[in-house]
């Protein structure tokens, strides 16, 4: 958890910087991963089989990560028919590795692999004006400790994931390692 | 600790005065931190029910008063997290919301997460319905256990010794009458309240004081 007033924000659809709940959704529901593991299989299986929609909040990849696996989602995502809606860590996890400079929690196995869904990684914020860190020469050597090709993207993109990979954006955006595609 | 027990949150003038009587001051100006725990204990709970009650939609009026700021405090999560981030978190919050569901699933959550350890030190008011409030209780009576504790056993957390029948004559639950909660409490050997959703009970210090604008019924043992 980030601060609690953070994950109530992202629930409650007050959080204008990284809009997701509140897009008029027909229902919206809260899935707690760390408390899927205490829950009944039958019970919450079901559930997310059913929705059109997962939104998928940011904090720490690594800790994002580690649960994904622990609840056992991360094994129902190949055969889910729901859209997967991530933002920063939420958009991270999906890649092989985040790379070292995002590790912040730190999983028992160490490292900073990740689920590997996707076959690149992402530098999220490129530029924000609030984290002066996530510039494009630091996105740059990031991407140079990586084997995997790298998206260094602004919060005005997003990656689009079906049979292929497209960028939408009205930012801007850059891929490093093309040569590892 | 000063508690405020219901039946179904914050529903009346009356519960809304002892509220801002226990906080010592307005809703607006007090922080909260919503529990929604038990609810995924319960198979009434879904996904949309804990959305509704932290976003303030539901039928039990608690996110939904007017606090100068409220956060989530998820018990499942706190055990993968760093004591030395939430312990601060629960020691500035001016009060606990706390989330009906599985009352013995969110006592098993107060335990792991080390959360009850803290409760005598805390400043903030707990404020629960229905299993929230039934939680405080040494325990909660077998016809109200779903989900399994490790205990095998029907011992809740005991803040106070008295137990709880919530929702009593609820037209929604017709097994919820006041015939029943009589069959209930004969079976407990602790001092019972059979309450409907317009009743809390206040307790400061371990002084107990109802607070309805319904019907309630104290049974002995």
């Amino acid at each position: 958890m980030g601060k609690p007033e953070l994950a109530w924000n992202f629930i409650s659809g007050q959080e204008p910087r990284c809009p997701m709940c509140e897009l008029g959704w027909k229902s919206v529901g809260v899935l707690e991963l760390t408390a899927l593991p205490s829950t009944d299989e039958e019970k919450w299986i079901p559930m997310v089989e059913e929705a059109d929609v997962l939104l998928v909040n940011g904090g720490d990849p690594m800790y994002l990560y580690y649960w994904m696996r622990e609840s056992g989602l991360a094994d129902l995502l190949p055969s889910l028919r729901a859209v997967y809606v991530g933002l920063s860590a939420g958009s991270m996890v999906m890649a092989p590795n985040i790379g070292e400079d995002f590790v912040r929690w730190e999983p028992p196995t160490g490292g900073d692999e990740t689920l590997g869904v996707v076959g690149f990684s992402m530098y999220p914020h490129l530029d924000n004006p609030d984290l002066p860190d996530n510039t494009m020469a630091n996105a740059e050597k990031w991407a140079a400790g990586l084997s995997v090709p790298a998206y260094a993207m602004d919060d005005e993109t997003a990656i689009k994931v079906n049979s292929s990979v497209e960028v939408v954006s009205e930012g801007h955006w850059k891929l490093f390692n093309l040569e590892a595609a | 600790m000063r508690l405020l027990l219901t039946s179904a949150g914050i529903k009346n003038a009356s519960i809304d005065d002892a509220l801002v009587e226990l906080l010592g001051k307005p809703i607006a100006e007090s922080n909260a931190l919503c529990i929604p725990t038990g609810g995924y204990g319960s198979p009434y709970g879904s996904p949309a029910g804990t959305w509704r009650f932290i976003t303030g939609n539901s039928d039990q009026p608690m996110c939904e008063l007017g606090w100068k700021s409220l956060g989530v405090l998820e018990l499942t999560a706190l055990p993968s997290m760093d004591r030395e981030r939430w312990v601060p978190w629960v020691q500035e919050t001016d009060a606990l919301l706390v989330s009906g569901g599985d009352a013995l699933y969110l006592s098993h959550w107060m335990r792991q997460s080390g959360l009850v350890d803290l409760l005598p030190s805390l400043d903030a008011v707990w404020v629960g319905f229905s299993a929230g409030s039934m939680v405080m209780t040494p325990r909660i009576g077998e016809d109200f256990v779903g989900w399994k504790s490790p205990s095998g056993d029907d011992s809740a957390l005991g803040v106070v010794d008295f137990s709880i029948f919530p929702h009593v004559d609820h037209p929604d639950l017709p097994e919820n009458t006041m015939a029943a909660a009589e069959q209930w409490a004969a079976g407990l050997g602790v001092p019972a309240y059979a309450i409907d959703d317009d009743t809390a009970i206040k307790v400061v210090d371990g002084t107990v004081e109802l607070v309805s604008e319904g019907h309630w019924k104290q049974f002995t043992p």
